[in-house]
Formats: C-alpha cells, sequence, structure tokens
C-alpha cells in the first residue's frame, strides 16, 4: 500500500505543479499612454492569426514606437484600417455583423461609445460636412447609397443616390472620392462587376464619373464624365484621394487598377471653386509624369503641393510603393521624394500635415521610420521609428 | 459501415498431461483470450497460499505443490473467473492451460493491466491514445466527445450538436489530422458522416495515433490520424438505443449483426438519427430595442438601440441520419472475410452564427447527401503461410448545399432588417458541391518469422470535385480532379524475445490535380503532379513487463487538395504555386504499469515535437473579398502530456490526464518584405490552449439492486487554462481579448439489468451552468440533461 500511496503522490504532485506553474502566468499589465498626439493602425502576424492595434504616438519627430505590451488591440470590434478619425474618435462600419460603431483609446484598450445597426451600405467613401456630421457612401444590393451619421448621439439618415444607370456587363457602383464643398459633395464613381469566375481579368468600364449632388436634400444634380481614365479615387475610408486647396479648389486623382483596368493611366482633375464643372483647361496625366506609376493615395500639403502614394505599374495592387511631390495646382511632377521604397500594404494611410510639414511614414525592408519632409526646406529628416518587426503600417492619425 | 464488435469467444479448456517422476508436483500453463495471451492474469490454488501472476507470454508455472487434488483458478480483471479441477501425484509436472472469456457484465471497467487489444496498440512503438468506448457505451456522447477527454487531443466545437468542429492533435489541426473506420478514411462513407455525430455505441475502440502514423492508414495524416473501430465479432447481436435531452436532443443508434447458420451467410447493419434544436440560452448577447417593426422584420431602424439580455437561440437545427448495411461470409477457403455493402446518409444544418457571436444567422441552411457501395476481402496465409491481404474498395456519391439568398441582418431575437447582402457574404449562393469518390487499398503483410514482417500498403482516391452556385449557374463548367496515391512499407522486427519492437517504414506519395482553367477564351488542362517521399521509425523497449520506452519519428506532408490549389469557383481563387504542409514529428514517451492487490495503475508520459513548414491558409483579399490559399506559416510545436489510470477492483476508477504544448510561431517574415524578423517570430501562436486536462472518475457495483446488475456513477471534469485569442506579447495586456480559464463538469448515472440487456442511464452536461467557449468566443451548450435507453443482446 505504501507504493501504491507514493506512486499516487509523486503523480499528483507533477500534475498539480505544472496546474500551478501555468496557471498562474501572471497576465503583465501595461503601461498607459493617454493623452498622445497621434496614433498608427499596425498589423501584426500572418494569416490567420493578424492582429490590428492602434498604438500612440507621443512625438512624430523622435522615439520609438513597439506593440510590446503597448496598443489597443482591435480584434472583435474593430476588423481592418477602414477606420475614419476625428478628434480622437475612432469610426468603423462592419458590414459581417452590420454594425457602425464610435470607439476611443482608454487606459490601452478600445472602448465602444456606442453601435448602432447599419446594414443600408457596404462602405466606401466618406466626407465630413462638420465636426458632428460624417456622410458616409457605399454600394448596398447594386445600388449607390448614402447615409449620413450624427457622430455625437450616432443618429442616421439614409437613402439612395440616383447615379447614372449600371450598364449591361456590370453589376455594382464603384465609388470613389467623396469631398464636401460648399454645400454640394462631389462624388467619384464607377462601374464594376461581381462575377470573378475570371478573376483577375474582371470587364473594365471605360469611364470615370463624378456626381455632384446637393448636400440639403442629396440629389444628383449631374454626373460629370470622362474617358481617359477609370475608377475615380480608391475607397477613401483607407486613404485620401482628393483635396480642397486654399483657393477653395478641388482636386481628384483616379486610381484605374484598383477596379482591374491596368491600361488607364492615373489622372488628377481640378473643379475650380464655385465650378460644377471639371476644370477643362487642366488634366493631369499623373501616369505619364511620374513613369507610369498609378496613383492609389494623395494628401495636400500647402501651397498647392501634394504628396502621392505611388505604386509601381501593372494589374497587381500588391506592389512596391513610393512617395512623390506633385505640384497640383500647376498640374507638374516634381519629383520622387528620396524616401526607401515602400513595401507596405496597399491602402495606407500614411501622411500626416501639421504646420506646412509632411509625416510620411514608410513601411521598408529594412527600418520603418515616420519620415518629415519640410517643403521649405525641401529636407527629409527621420522621425518617430517603429521597432520590432510591424508587418503593417496601416495608418498614422493626427488626434488633435 | 462495418459496425463490428470484437470477438467473444468462448473456448473451451484443454488439458495436457504428462508425468515425471519428482515428488512434489508442479503445474504450468498458458493464459488466453482466445488467442491472444493474458500478461498479468492471477492463478491460485484454491484452498492454499500458492499463487502466481502470468508472464509476459501467458505463462505461469507452480512448483512444490504436494501431490492432491485440487481447484486451479484464474482470475483476471474484465473476465469471467475460470477454475479447473485437478488431482496430482508425486512428481507429476502437469500442464494445464487456461482460456477466459470477456465478462459482458464489466461494460463499464477499465482494462488496465492485461494485455487488451487497446494495450497491444499502447505497447508499440507508436505515440498512440487507446480507447476502450465500451464504457461509455451508456452515455449520450458522441466520438468526438470521447476523444476529446483524451491526452492531447482537443476539440473545439462551434456550438451543440452537429455543429463544425476543428480536431487537433498535439497542436496540429484541420486538414492535418485525417479520420478512419476500420481503416478507411471517413470521408468515403459520405460528408455527413462526421465524429461529431457517429454515436459511441457504433465504434468499440478508439485509436489517435500523433504525429507518427503506421503505414496501414494510407493517408497523408501529418498531424495525426484517428481510427474509430467497429465491432468484429462473428456471432449475433443487436445494440439498440435512445435517448432524449435538453434542446429537443434527440439521438437513436442502433447496430446488430445475424449469422444465418444454414446458409453462412452474415448480415450486418448499422444506422443512427440524430436531431436536434439546440436552442440552448445565449448569455449576454445583444438584441435590438424599438425601432419600427412589422412581424419578426424592424422596417425602420430609427430609434433602434442595442441592449444585452440572455436569450435563446433559434436557427441552430440539426438532422442527421445514417444506413449501412453489409452482406458477406468469413471463414472460406477463398475468403477470410468478403462482404459487399451500401449505405445512406444525410444530413441538415441551420448555421446560427459566423466566426464571431455577434454575427447571427437565420436562414443559412447546410445539407448533404451521400451514398455508397463498398466491398472488402481478407484473407490470411495467402499463396503462402504468413502472407496476408486485406482489400478495400468503394465508389461515394456525395453532395452538399449551403443555402444563402435572403438580404438579411439577424438579431439574436430572431428579429431582423434588411441588408444590402446576403447574411453570409457578399453574394448570394444557393452552393452546390458535388464529390464523386472512388477509393481503393489493399494491404498486404507477410511475417517472415516471429521476428520480422514486412508491411506494404497502397491506397488509390480518385476525387472529382464539382462546385457551383445555382444562384448564377446550373453546372460547372470547369470541375477538378484529384488523383492521389500512397505506397506504404514498413518493417518491423520484434527483438530480444519480442522486448525491443523497430518500425522502419517508408511513404510515397503521388499527388495528380486536373482543372480545365478558361484561358484567353478557351479551355485548357492544367495539370499538376507532385510526388514526395516521407519516412519514419516507431521503436518500443520493454525495459520490464510493465515498463516500456517509446520513440518514434515521420517526416509527414499532407497534400494540397484540388479545391486548394485551383478554387472552388466562387470564393476561393486558384493558387497554382500551392506547395503541400510539411512536418517532421517526434515523440518519446515511457509507460508504467503496475498491480498492487486489487489496485491497478497506468502511468505514461511523453514529449513531442513538431516542425511544421508551409502550412495553407486562406487568405482573403481586401479588394475582391475573395480568398485564396497560400504556404504562409510555419510553426514549430514541443510539449508534454500525462496521463495515469487507476483502478480497484471493478468498484473504482480514475483517469487523469494533462496535456501542455507550446506552438511557437516560426514565420519569420510576415506578409510584407522586410530585413526584420516579424514581431510574432518566435511568439507563442494566438488562439489556441496550450494547457489542458481532463478527471475522469467512475464508481460502479454489480449486483447491488438484484441480480445481474450493476449501477455505475461517472463524474467527468474538463479543465482548460485560459489563453489569449492574439499574440501573448503585442497590446496593451489591458484590452486584449482572452478566452478564460474553463473547469466544466459532467455527470452520468446509469443503471444496467440482467448482465448489461437492458441499461438506463441519466446524464448531465456542465453541470454548473458554466460559460464554456471553444472557437473563438462562441458560447457553447449551457447545462442540459438527457436520458438514455439502451437494449443490448448477444
Amino acid at each position: 500500500m505504501n507504493k501504491l500511496f507514493q506512486h499516487t503522490t509523486r503523480f499528483l504532485t507533477i500534475i498539480l505543479t505544472i496546474a500551478l506553474i501555468s496557471g498562474c502566468e501572471k497576465r503583465n499589465s501595461g503601461q498607459f499612454e493617454d493623452g498622445t498626439k497621434y496614433s498608427a493602425v499596425l498589423c501584426v502576424g500572418s494569416w490567420p492569426n493578424t492582429a490590428y492595434y492602434i498604438a500612440g504616438i507621443p512625438s512624430l519627430t523622435e522615439g520609438v514606437v513597439s506593440i510590446k505590451g503597448n496598443g489597443a488591440e482591435m480584434t472583435g470590434k474593430v476588423y481592418a484600417q477602414d477606420v475614419i478619425q476625428r478628434n480622437g474618435f475612432y469610426y468603423h462600419a462592419n458590414f459581417g455583423s452590420g454594425r457602425l460603431g464610435k470607439y476611443h483609446v482608454e487606459n490601452g484598450a478600445l472602448i465602444t461609445d456606442k453601435e448602432i445597426p447599419f446594414t443600408w451600405l457596404n462602405w466606401s467613401s466618406y466626407t465630413w460636412i462638420d465636426d458632428e456630421t460624417l456622410v458616409i457612401f457605399g454600394d448596398g444590393n447594386n445600388e449607390a447609397r448614402y447615409a449620413i451619421l450624427k457622430v455625437d448621439k450616432m443618429t442616421i439618415k439614409t437613402g439612395k443616390l440616383d447615379l447614372n444607370t449600371i450598364p449591361t456587363g456590370f453589376n455594382t457602383y464603384n465609388i470613389g472620392f467623396a469631398q464636401y464643398r460648399d454645400n454640394k459633395i462631389f462624388l467619384g464613381y464607377g462601374f464594376g462587376s461581381n462575377d470573378f469566375s475570371n478573376y483577375p481579368n474582371m470587364p473594365v468600364s471605360k469611364k470615370a464619373m463624378v456626381a455632384v449632388i446637393d448636400y440639403t436634400n442629396m440629389t444628383v444634380e449631374k454626373s460629370l464624365e470622362d474617358s481617359r481614365t477609370t475608377s475615380m479615387g480608391g475607397p477613401t475610408v483607407y486613404a485620401p484621394t482628393s483635396f480642397v486647396d486654399e483657393n477653395n479648389d478641388l482636386y481628384f486623382v483616379s486610381d484605374p487598377p484598383n477596379m482591374y483596368d491596368a491600361q488607364s493611366p492615373s489622372y488628377i482633375y481640378r473643379i475650380k471653386s464655385g465650378s460644377t464643372e471639371l476644370d477643362p483647361t487642366y488634366a493631369f496625366n499623373y501616369s505619364a509624369a511620374s513613369g507610369n506609376d498609378k496613383a492609389p493615395a494623395m494628401w495636400y500639403i500647402g501651397n498647392g503641393k501634394a504628396i502621392v502614394r505611388s505604386r509601381v505599374s501593372g494589374l497587381s495592387i500588391d506592389a512596391d510603393h513610393s512617395f512623390t511631390l506633385i505640384d497640383a495646382r500647376n498640374g507638374t511632377f516634381i519629383k520622387k521624394l528620396n524616401l526607401p521604397v515602400d513595401k507596405g500594404e496597399r491602402m495606407v494611410n500614411a501622411v500626416i500635415v501639421e504646420d506646412g510639414k509632411a509625416f510620411i511614414s514608410v513601411n521598408a525592408a529594412d527600418r520603418d521610420y515616420v519620415w518629415q519632409y519640410d517643403p521649405t526646406t525641401d529636407q527629409l529628416t527621420k522621425g518617430v521609428e517603429f521597432i520590432g518587426g510591424i508587418d503593417y503600417i496601416l495608418r498614422i492619425e493626427k488626434l488633435r | 459501415m462495418l459496425y463490428r464488435r470484437t470477438l467473444l469467444l468462448l473456448l473451451l479448456s484443454t488439458l495436457f498431461f504428462s508425468t515425471f517422476a519428482q515428488n512434489n508436483a508442479t503445474i504450468s500453463g498458458q493464459v488466453k483470450d482466445g488467442t491472444e495471451t493474458i500478461i498479468g492474469a492471477t492463478v491460485t490454488i484454491k484452498g492454499t497460499k500458492n499463487g502466481v501472476i502470468t508472464d509476459i507470454s501467458g505463462r505461469y508455472e507452480i512448483k512444490g505443490i504436494t501431490p492432491g487434488t485440487y481447484t486451479v483458478i484464474v482470475s483476471y480483471i474484465g473476465y469471467l473467473k475460470s477454475s479447473q479441477s485437478v488431482t496430482l501425484s508425486a512428481g507429476q509436472q502437469k500442464t494445464l492451460n487456461f482460456s477466459l472469456s470477456k465478462d459482458p457484465q464489466q461494460l463499464d471497467n477499465v482494462s488496465i493491466d492485461g494485455k487488451t487489444k487497446n494495450q497491444e496498440v499502447k505497447e508499440s512503438g507508436f505515440a498512440v491514445n487507446a480507447i476502450e468506448t465500451k464504457k461509455f457505451a451508456n452515455t449520450t456522447a458522441d466520438l468526438n466527445q470521447i476523444l476529446n477527454r483524451s491526452t492531447g487531443v482537443r476539440i473545439r466545437e462551434q456550438g451543440g450538436l452537429g455543429s463544425d468542429f476543428k480536431f487537433s492533435i498535439n497542436g496540429l489541426s484541420g486538414k492535418q489530422v485525417k479520420f478512419f473506420i476500420d481503416g478507411i478514411p471517413i470521408e468515403v462513407m459520405g460528408s455527413a458522416m462526421s465524429l461529431n455525430n457517429i454515436p459511441v455505441n457504433l465504434a468499440e475502440r478508439l485509436e489517435v495515433y500523433k504525429g507518427v502514423v503506421p503505414v496501414t492508414l494510407g493517408a497523408d495524416a501529418m498531424g495525426g490520424a484517428v481510427n474509430v473501430i467497429t465491432n468484429q465479432k462473428v456471432s449475433n447481436y443487436l445494440d439498440l438505443s435512445h435517448s432524449y435531452g435538453s434542446f429537443s436532443t434527440n439521438r437513436s443508434a442502433l447496430t446488430g449483426q445475424f449469422v444465418d447458420q444454414k446458409t453462412g451467410l452474415i448480415f450486418k447493419g448499422s444506422g443512427f438519427f440524430n436531431s436536434s434544436a439546440n436552442n440552448y440560452k445565449m448569455k449576454d448577447v445583444e438584441i435590438l430595442q424599438g425601432g419600427v417593426r412589422d412581424g419578426d422584420q424592424i422596417v425602420d431602424l430609427n430609434g433602434a438601440e442595442f441592449v444585452s439580455t440572455d436569450i435563446r437561440r433559434f436557427h441552430d437545427n440539426y438532422m442527421s441520419a445514417s444506413g449501412q448495411a453489409e452482406i458477406g461470409v468469413v471463414n472460406k477457403k477463398w475468403a477470410d472475410v468478403l462482404f459487399i455493402g451500401g449505405g445512406y446518409n444525410e444530413s441538415t444544418q441551420d448555421l446560427q452564427t459566423g466566426f464571431e457571436q455577434k454575427i447571427v444567422y437565420g436562414k443559412v441552411r447546410k445539407t448533404s447527401s451521400s451514398a455508397n457501395g463498398t466491398i472488402r476481402y481478407k484473407k490470411n496465409d495467402i499463396f503462402t503461410e504468413g502472407l496476408n491481404l486485406s482489400a478495400f474498395a468503394s465508389r461515394t456519391k456525395d453532395e452538399s448545399k449551403t443555402t444563402d439568398t435572403l438580404l438579411r441582418q439577424y438579431y439574436w431575437d430572431g428579429t431582423w432588417t434588411v441588408k444590402s447582402s446576403p447574411e453570409m457574404g457578399s453574394l448570394k449562393q444557393i452552393n452546390n458541391i458535388a464529390r464523386p469518390r472512388t477509393y481503393a487499398m489493399a494491404n498486404m503483410s507477410y511475417l517472415i518469422n516471429n521476428e520480422h514482417s514486412l508491411n506494404l500498403n497502397y491506397t488509390f482516391d480518385h476525387l472529382k470535385n464539382k462546385n457551383y452556385n445555382q444562384y448564377f449557374a446550373s453546372r460547372d463548367s470547369m470541375p477538378g480532379l484529384m488523383k492521389k496515391q500512397i505506397v506504404g512499407l514498413a518493417y518491423q522486427q520484434n527483438l530480444l524475445d519480442q522486448r525491443l519492437s523497430n518500425t522502419v517504414f517508408a511513404k510515397y506519395y503521388r499527388l495528380g490535380l486536373e482543372r480545365p482553367k478558361l484561358i484567353s477564351g478557351s479551355y485548357s488542362l492544367l495539370d499538376t503532379t507532385f510526388s514526395n517521399w516521407g519516412y519514419g521509425v516507431a521503436s518500443r523497449y520493454k525495459v520490464t513487463q510493465n515498463f516500456g520506452l517509446k520513440a518514434s519519428y515521420e517526416h509527414a506532408y499532407r497534400l494540397q487538395e484540388a479545391e486548394e490549389m485551383f478554387g472552388d469557383g466562387l470564393n476561393l481563387q486558384p493558387n497554382p504555386d500551392l506547395k503541400p504542409e510539411r512536418s517532421d514529428n517526434i515523440n518519446i514517451g515511457a509507460y508504467y504499469s503496475f498491480r498492487l492487490d486489487r489496485h491497478s495503475f497506468f502511468i505514461e508520459a511523453s514529449g513531442f515535437y513538431r516542425n511544421a513548414k508551409d502550412f495553407i491558409y486562406p487568405v482573403p483579399d481586401l479588394r475582391s473579398q475573395l480568398l485564396k490559399n497560400e504556404n504562409k506559416s510555419d510553426v514549430l510545436i514541443t510539449g508534454f502530456e500525462s496521463e495515469l489510470r487507476y483502478a480497484y477492483s471493478e468498484l473504482l476508477s480514475l483517469n487523469l490526464n494533462l496535456t501542455y504544448q507550446n506552438a511557437v510561431n516560426k514565420t519569420k517574415t510576415g506578409s510584407t518584405e522586410s530585413m526584420v524578423p516579424e514581431y510574432t517570430y518566435n511568439n507563442k501562436i494566438p488562439n489556441q490552449p496550450f494547457l489542458f486536462g481532463n478527471a475522469d472518475f467512475g464508481i460502479g457495483k454489480d449486483n447491488l439492486l438484484g441480480k445481474d446488475t450493476r449501477l455505475q456513477f461517472n463524474w467527468f471534469t474538463q479543465y482548460i487554462n485560459w489563453f489569449y485569442l492574439t499574440w501573448e506579447n503585442a497590446g496593451n495586456p489591458n484590452g486584449k481579448s482572452d478566452i478564460p480559464t474553463q473547469f466544466i463538469h459532467n455527470a452520468s448515472l446509469s443503471y444496467s439489468m440482467e448482465k448489461g440487456k437492458y441499461n438506463l442511464s441519466l446524464e448531465c452536461r456542465n453541470l454548473t451552468d458554466n460559460l464554456s467557449y471553444d472557437n473563438f468566443k462562441l458560447q457553447k451548450p449551457s447545462r442540459s440533461f438527457s436520458v438514455k435507453f439502451r437494449y443490448f443482446i448477444q
């Protein structure tokens, strides 16, 4: 019997020890960094174990950012980088669960302020009317739809847009840039197909359009058309493709490969202040000027100049990116910025503009920095570094 | 389906006499169960203190017996006592052989120390869990629930009866683990057959091979394999059961066999029926309050707000039914076994949620049906003595359909709003999958002598994959074709008086994949062929009769499937560059069993190592919402597991096991090109339990409430340590999502009458009504009760 107890005791002791060691494995407590002025949406891991984090950036010009014990986890709330940030609040539409939510970061966690049922549309683009009013656009059941969101109480008003009818061979609206100016919303659009049987050889509708919408009653006044390019600005929930400059002139850029068009060039268009027509004196063939690059995103940095996230030509949108400087006002290509090749994601909100300077995050093969570009001195300097092996830097945001 | 039971032979005892001139007499002999020797059986002479235990070859010898007349008694746990009367003269050396038969009454007994079939499997060089399902026969468990209690196995179910599950053995899971019934891939029976619906009564034993898989299971099972062994005996029997429980759950099972004495024909039949509403209560989920409603539809969301509540599931009905019949002969000159059979099974499953609890479905439904025809043949000593052949062939028609056509967003109370896309995805679908399959296997073993044997195994698997969305097309214009051939050769040696056993094996995988592809307007055949060599070794050394050491290694592959490479024509895009997954697997372990009086112990501990590369995962594309399989990640898994089994006579049994596994990500670069290793490199893989264990306690007594009855009580607790859903070191711990530590308790009480002919049992699962999760944070069933009646004759 002694032997029996010996064996049993020994075995149980081993089990208990293991259970205790592992069971008591303490969860670390994190440091909090509330009140940072900037943030980044970062992604780590390979599929299916990818995880998204919102990490605070104390300064754009110095220091390091790591997600080791740092960053608010987005899992279970926000699924990708298609978030809209304003005044430190993040807005995200989750089409799978049919929700539109408002979130903020507090004590290192992403807090849900409110989620409302939202099944009306699959969002592509948005424009702010004022601090309280957000208009979002997207395709829903093969209709072009919008929703006006009052972000304070998260109340919503929805409607349809009377855009040009979808022609034969296509069955969806592809919604491009959206820009509010003087009670009008300018909305880029085109036609697409969801028949993926011959993917990636998809049918291409050789036309780019801009709807001029009266904000008061959300009626479409007219659609402007051009056939030199397609895909009038990508889904802007990922990155901007339009801006209004100091002269109240509206500029926007097209990205044909986004709608499977490998042939057409990227064009930049202008709609002058007070006008609702494409400026007939202006059409900037960005691809021709940049060595056949395409333009998935564009940020205005002041004085008529803009930074373009530029992609090497081809049907694939998962290609090398670079950053170029253009004079949008004069329709000229200035130069390619001397930055490392951007190996990052296809859709990145990579630029923050502050005090006339541009801060550009670059997902390089080597080390990942936010670079400061000062247009007055034409100087590039390294700023904050993302360390520890971030897979994707998806967004950088100015919170206040 | 081949549901059979092992032979319960009642063999007559034999007596042999030989006489020698000595003063004291000696008795010696062998104790067997049919043809198998029994180790550790107690042989005593009634009325004396003389007694011994049989050795490794089942032999015993009692010396120094005074001449006279005695009764020799042989007993062994799980068997009927056997006794023989013997008269010994001076100096006589008497041989007295015994053949024990199993005690049908001891249904709940744990056979521990004898060389049962289980023990034999456990004592092979392979890392294997061998589970007797007999002791669960009166419970309502399906095979998954039994397997989930065993060492190193984690089955993560999405919900209630019939829900999708992910089976993992030592950290490898999904298609890396293959399932068999009597050595035949379970898919051959049709897609409605699954470990989550096969009732316990249809199986006799379960074998779980971890990482290293014998060639007889001809498969590219890189993570391991589960083999369900059905009843194999050659006499009449009938096992009929029905259970009813919470959530309107009904489960019936039937298996039986009839031997026609006149013609010698054997008829076998088995079947089951499962149905459940799975309407268990969901805790703290959100529903909408307010808004303008028309019946279940919320026509205007204005003023509608999410509020939290507890509510029952409303769209999770499940039904599955299966019937399988065989007719054949045994013990003919030209065939030891020849059976032909056929079967049909079908299932209907409502889907209640997506991968996340917030995503509620209200009308999505999956149905499947399949029919099969089979033939099997076995002949021992064919052509020459020691050369055994077995062969199997089948043809399966297998069809399934997933319907998702409504533009609706459902909420937990069953209300819905109009959505601009169907419930599951971006396209309406009535997705049809048809997979006609021809499968054949042949196994030849040759026993050169008692020390050396060879085994050659060949499997041929031909599968056509037709996939189309009935909503847009009426057929698949580009069906995919998979032709898989696996040849395995094993050489086994049993040296040092059977103490050392070595198995060396090699496997050759050949895979042919075809799919016509539309290239610039015309179809051309994309034809790809792969071949790979796998190999391995499994060894066992018995230090003493009860103490053994084991080690095994395999360089294993999991071949890509047609759909993974060529896409499904719907949401899954082709990737012609896909490679097979591969892994180097090592197991080392030791076992020790001993008995003290009526206490029996079995202890086993082992360590494992899996170096897996090129995992195939479907990666979503953000722009098109399409998936594409890629060889994405490398994982290194190390861990250990241990098991203790204890029994006191036929009264008490206790089974404890614990598994720890450390799966570390070895994917150096992420999606982007980078010289800096990915942050997650060398981090623990998230969303995977790493420490879990089970405790199974049983107490039962015979003849407590009358003659030939047994009352049995079982308690089963499952423990899963908490784990993070995402990378453990990434992000602020304050906001990290995790699955908390879980203790789930279950209990059952069963009462058997007339030696197990009539059985009645009561069962409660999740006794304390804890929240339990398996997959992400999808809630599993709340507390449930069931009652089961079983009728068993043989």
